[in-house]
């Protein structure tokens, strides 16, 4: 048997085969019982890998990766270290609802003033008030990190994203799984202040608040 | 088609927010990925973490989604990967005990293993190369070019790689007794 049969061998076991190989390996196989012996082979192959049972997918395999996927972000936040950053992340988050403040009702410090409150970093979020909620556009340095969005209160929030965002909303805080740029985040719900932190391993890094 | 639709769909959801769609896509894709790490690995709980894994990657990486491809060529592709990676750590030794199980012993293996044993043996002693291009093909139903693109190879090398892991895998499943 050579090469060219075997291949057309192939190409008929995965139906790639059209009318002229098919007459071609007709031929062949008219010929040649070794070629057709490795017909029957390789077709017995195909057959015993579709036979083959498999194991039963885990009854809870569903949920039980839906259930990682806040917690993943929650496991990194409640790392030791992050306590380590808890200044910059308190004031991150006074910032944040002042900005806010000064967003929604005008403002009351200028802009230098706030941000000489405000730790120094790459990533920013430039809020703006919308109907019923919050609009944070965000511009994050390119690398991938979580970006984590804590608005303090209560209440249940709903948010939605722009720009390839997909926010993961889990209580009071929200979760986006990010790769850096521009996008925007809407966030609907009794708002009155928000921090945001880009966690990236056991890293925190505050978002520095722009004023629009 | 209207699967594919829907997957696009889906993926807007996503993107959008909306947590139910990417629910929904795990459920659509569940069993063939944990189906396609199995038999990659040969490991139930292997297979398990890496599908698990690889879902999670998805939506991490939703954001670098081309929607001119397959949603579930990418995801593929995705899993394919972790699984390999998974392989990569795991070395040679386990590969050598399935070698062993499929070649060394082969009266004991047509004896006590039934088929579901006979193939996870004799697919863990290919290269993981090999092994991929005949899950795909054989378990996903994947075309050569879909293969070719969830392994970011040429079509001719998809195709010779095929026939070779095949003609490997002929004979490493050989019945002793001649039946087919």
């Amino acid at each position: 048997m050579d090469a060219r049969t075997l291949d057309l061998i192939n190409l008929e076991l995965d139906g790639r085969l059209d009318a002229a190989g098919q007459a071609e390996l007709d031929a062949a196989l008219a010929d040649d019982p070794a070629a057709r012996a490795r017909r029957e082979q390789l077709r017995a192959v195909a057959r015993k890998l579709a036979d083959a049972p498999a194991p039963a997918l885990p009854l809870d395999f569903r949920d039980s990766v839906l259930r990682r996927l806040p917690q993943r972000v929650n496991r990194r936040l409640r790392a030791p270290r992050f306590w380590r950053g808890g200044l910059a992340l308190a004031a991150s988050v006074v910032a944040a609802v002042i900005v806010l403040r000064v967003v929604q009702h005008g403002p009351a410090l200028s802009p230098d003033q706030l941000g000489a409150t405000l730790a120094p970093a790459t990533a920013t979020v430039t809020p703006a008030p919308r109907p019923g909620g919050l609009s944070l556009n965000f511009t994050l340095p390119q690398a991938p990190a979580d970006l984590v969005i804590d608005l303090p209160g209560e209440g249940p929030l709903t948010a939605f994203g722009e720009q390839g965002a997909a926010p993961i909303v889990e209580g009071r805080r929200i979760v986006v799984v990010a790769a850096g740029g521009s996008f925007a985040v809407h966030v609907s719900g009794d708002i009155d202040g928000f921090s945001a932190n880009l966690v990236r391993g056991e890293a925190v890094t505050p978002v520095t608040v722009r004023v629009p | 088609m209207v699967e594919e639709e829907a997957d696009e769909a889906l993926v807007t959801r996503c993107r959008n927010g909306d947590g139910g769609g990417f629910a929904t896509l795990v459920g659509r894709y569940e069993r063939v990925i944990f189906n396609l790490a199995y038999r990659m690995l040969g490991d139930p709980d292997a297979a398990r973490d890496v599908a698990q894994a690889a879902f999670l990657k998805a939506l991490e990486n939703l954001h670098r989604f081309d929607s001119r491809f397959r949603f579930y060529s990418w995801l593929y592709r995705i899993a394919m990967n972790e699984a390999l990676d998974v392989i990569g750590h795991r070395g040679r030794q386990r590969e050598l005990t399935d070698v062993h199980l499929a070649d060394d012993d082969p009266a004991r293996d047509a004896q006590t293993a039934d088929l579901g044993e006979r193939v996870r043996g004799a697919l863990g002693a290919l290269t993981p190369d090999h092994r991929a291009v005949l899950v795909l093909r054989h378990y996903q139903d994947l075309s050569y070019e879909e293969i070719g693109r969830v392994l970011e190879l040429p079509d001719a090398t998809v195709k010779s790689r095929l026939f070779e892991a095949r003609e490997r895998l002929r004979v490493r499943l050989a019945d002793p007794a001649g039946e087919h």
